[in-house]
């Protein structure tokens, strides 16, 4: 109904391709083997009629300068061949006979006769107003009096699509088949079973017939009387500003914005506020899932064997490490202090069977030693402001650490994981001729996942390189 | 800087790039993989970066140069690995020898096509690295300028 309020051509066909896609929508809402066939055949016939309206709107754009259908019309003679393609196009959306459109129709007309009087009522109302708002389109551009002078002819390559594409949906008005096994083959995928797609022309007076000649009857009617028309239609446009979706759409856009941006302040005002911006919510996402999963067998304090002790010690340095990185003042403590940390736990992991997260660990933490380093080295000369809000600060960072604890441990006391793609990863590493399974992982099993990230390294120093020296390689 | 670090830290450079052979040669039946030890050789690069600035540095080890052109070489091995069984009409990244074929075994080492996309990666790890390391080395000998 908004597309016979527009006057900019596009908006006219944008409407009605929303709308078009309303009925899609509909026939795959009723549902049933013919309401799917229907929707295929229906996006088949559409995408052919209105991409030639689209191309027609464009054609006459081109030739006059003008996109406005008021000041359009009477092109008929200007444009013989653009005023029969795009007609055609535009008849197959009306689904008038001899057309594509009339086969999409008649399923359309059949599937909602299946399901009842309402839905009947409704299918032919909206055929209707097709009718009446792809024949003003039609009408307005090339009958009438001649409004603006085109001037320059439509280009043959721009009219050329169109003509093929109105060739193809007279074409399939007159022999559907080829169109129809398309759309069951498509459709049978949708409805997840076989179906059969079998528009034809009925002489008789059939339901689906006389909803059709109800539609165009309907149709004309709005069309021809504009009197009718105007007021019913602005009506409903005005009733759209003020209560549509649309409006509601901007409105809740604006206050997600507003949530967003008081949000977004808050978390960059300083460092601090960053930190818990993720902090935080990690906790407390943590504390719910503590709450509704089951937590029996997990939780349990087991025997410490004197095997164990290794383990133990550097888990205390570790800790250590760890207390004095928050503690200490300075700035090389720390970091070193966050060294001896990592370096404990790679020990640990050593230990405990992961040898591989070892060797990375050891590496990742030398390498960020390294950048720490050297990053402090260039920093100027310390000026230590001591942090307000300490008690926030440290409410914050117990709450995280408590949920961090608490996941940790949960996922650690699970039985190991041999189950699923990693026992299927073990079990097949040595058929790969690999003894380490991380390895063979990498190489082999999910080989092409390495290849793209390798590929990402060198494109990413290409970066580094082109933003430090401009481009030269060395 | 300390006259222990000045002779240590160059001199470490050779036990680290055997480390990173045996850690590829070893990484398919032992811990460890190409991205190791390329990183191994990366930092030992870096230390002497660290150790006898960018200049000196480059200058001992005229073969830092060629860089990008092993990261370049180690991309283009990983992708010829990768889509090479295409041309044969097999899906990419299938390895020869097949699962159950016997291995050409050097020692530890088995050649297969898998251990060469290891080293391929390996060599553009450690390329990429230098690289980066060289730039950054650069930029703060220009500020320093």
């Amino acid at each position: 109904m908004l597309a016979l309020a527009q006057d900019e051509l596009k908006q006219i066909l944008a409407h009605s391709t929303i709308s078009q896609y309303g009925y899609v929508v509909t026939l795959y809402g009723i549902g049933g083997a013919t309401a799917a066939g229907a929707a295929t055949l229906y996006v088949l016939a559409h995408a052919i009629a209105k991409s030639a309206l689209f191309m027609t709107a464009g054609a006459v754009t081109v030739a006059t300068g003008e996109s406005k259908l008021s000041r359009l019309g009477g092109l008929r003679r200007r444009m013989p061949a653009l005023a029969v393609a795009s007609g055609v196009a535009a008849a197959t959306l009306a689904a008038l006979p001899l057309t594509l459109g009339f086969s999409k129709d008649e399923l359309f007309f059949a599937a909602a006769t299946e399901h009842g009087r309402a839905v009947q009522l409704l299918a032919v109302g909206a055929a209707a107003l097709t009718v009446a708002y792809i024949g003003r389109f039609w009408l307005g551009l090339f009958t009438g009096p001649l409004q603006t002078q085109p001037s320059a002819p439509v280009p043959p390559l721009l009219l050329a699509p169109i003509v093929v594409l109105g060739a193809l949906a007279v074409v399939g008005g007159i022999v559907v088949e080829p169109f129809a096994r398309l759309a069951e083959d498509a459709a049978a995928a949708t409805y997840a079973g076989p179906l059969e797609v079998a528009p034809a022309y009925h002489a008789e007076l059939g339901s689906e017939n006389r909803m059709a000649l109800a539609a165009w009857a309907l149709g004309a009617l709005i069309l021809v009387v504009p009197r009718v028309r105007a007021p019913l239609v602005g009506a409903f446009a005005r009733a759209g500003e003020r209560a549509g979706p649309r409006r509601w759409y901007a409105l809740s856009l604006l206050w997600l914005n507003r949530v967003s941006d008081w949000a977004h302040d808050r978390e960059v005002r300083d460092l601090r506020n960053s930190i818990a911006a993720v902090l935080v919510p990690a906790a407390v996402l943590i504390a719910i899932a503590l709450a509704v999963t089951p937590t029996r067998g997990s939780y349990e304090v087991g025997p410490v064997a004197l095997g164990d002790l290794p383990i133990i010690v550097l888990l205390g340095l570790g800790a250590l490490a760890a207390v004095t990185a928050a503690r200490d003042r300075g700035r090389l403590q720390p970091v070193l202090a966050l060294s001896v940390l990592g370096f404990a736990l790679a020990g640990v992991y050593a230990m405990v069977g992961a040898p591989d997260v070892a060797l990375v660990a050891v590496l990742v933490e030398t390498v960020l030693a390294y950048v720490f380093v050297g990053v402090f080295a260039r920093l100027p000369p310390a000026t230590v402001r001591r942090p307000r809000r300490r008690a926030r600060n440290a409410v914050i960072g117990a709450a995280a650490g408590a949920s961090a604890f608490a996941a940790i441990w949960g996922a650690l006391s699970r039985p190991t994981a041999t189950t699923g793609v990693a026992a299927e990863h073990i079990e097949r590493a040595p058929e790969a001729h690999g003894g380490d399974v991380v390895t063979v992982i990498l190489a082999d099993f999910r080989g092409l996942d390495t290849m793209v990230e390798v590929t990402v390294l060198a494109v990413a120093v290409v970066g580094v390189a082109s933003l430090l020296s401009r481009g030269r390689a060395w | 800087m300390s006259v222990i670090l000045e002779v240590v830290c160059p001199r470490l450079l050779g036990p680290a790039a055997m480390v990173a052979a045996a850690i590829i040669v070893k990484g398919y039946s032992d811990v460890g993989d190409g991205f190791s030890a390329g990183v191994v050789v990366a930092l030992a690069v870096a230390l002497r970066y660290v150790t006898l600035g960018a200049e000196r540095a480059e200058r001992s080890l005229p073969v830092l140069r060629h860089a990008p052109v092993l990261a370049v070489a180690g991309l283009l091995l990983v992708l010829a690995i990768g889509f090479f069984p295409v041309a044969f009409g097999e899906p990419p990244l299938t390895h020869f020898p097949r699962a159950g074929e016997p291995v050409v075994e050097i020692g530890a080492l088995e050649l297969t096509t898998a251990v060469a996309l290891d080293v391929g990666i390996f060599l553009l790890v450690a390329g990429a690295l230098v690289e980066t390391i060289h730039q950054i080395a650069r930029l703060v000998e220009e500020r320093r300028a």
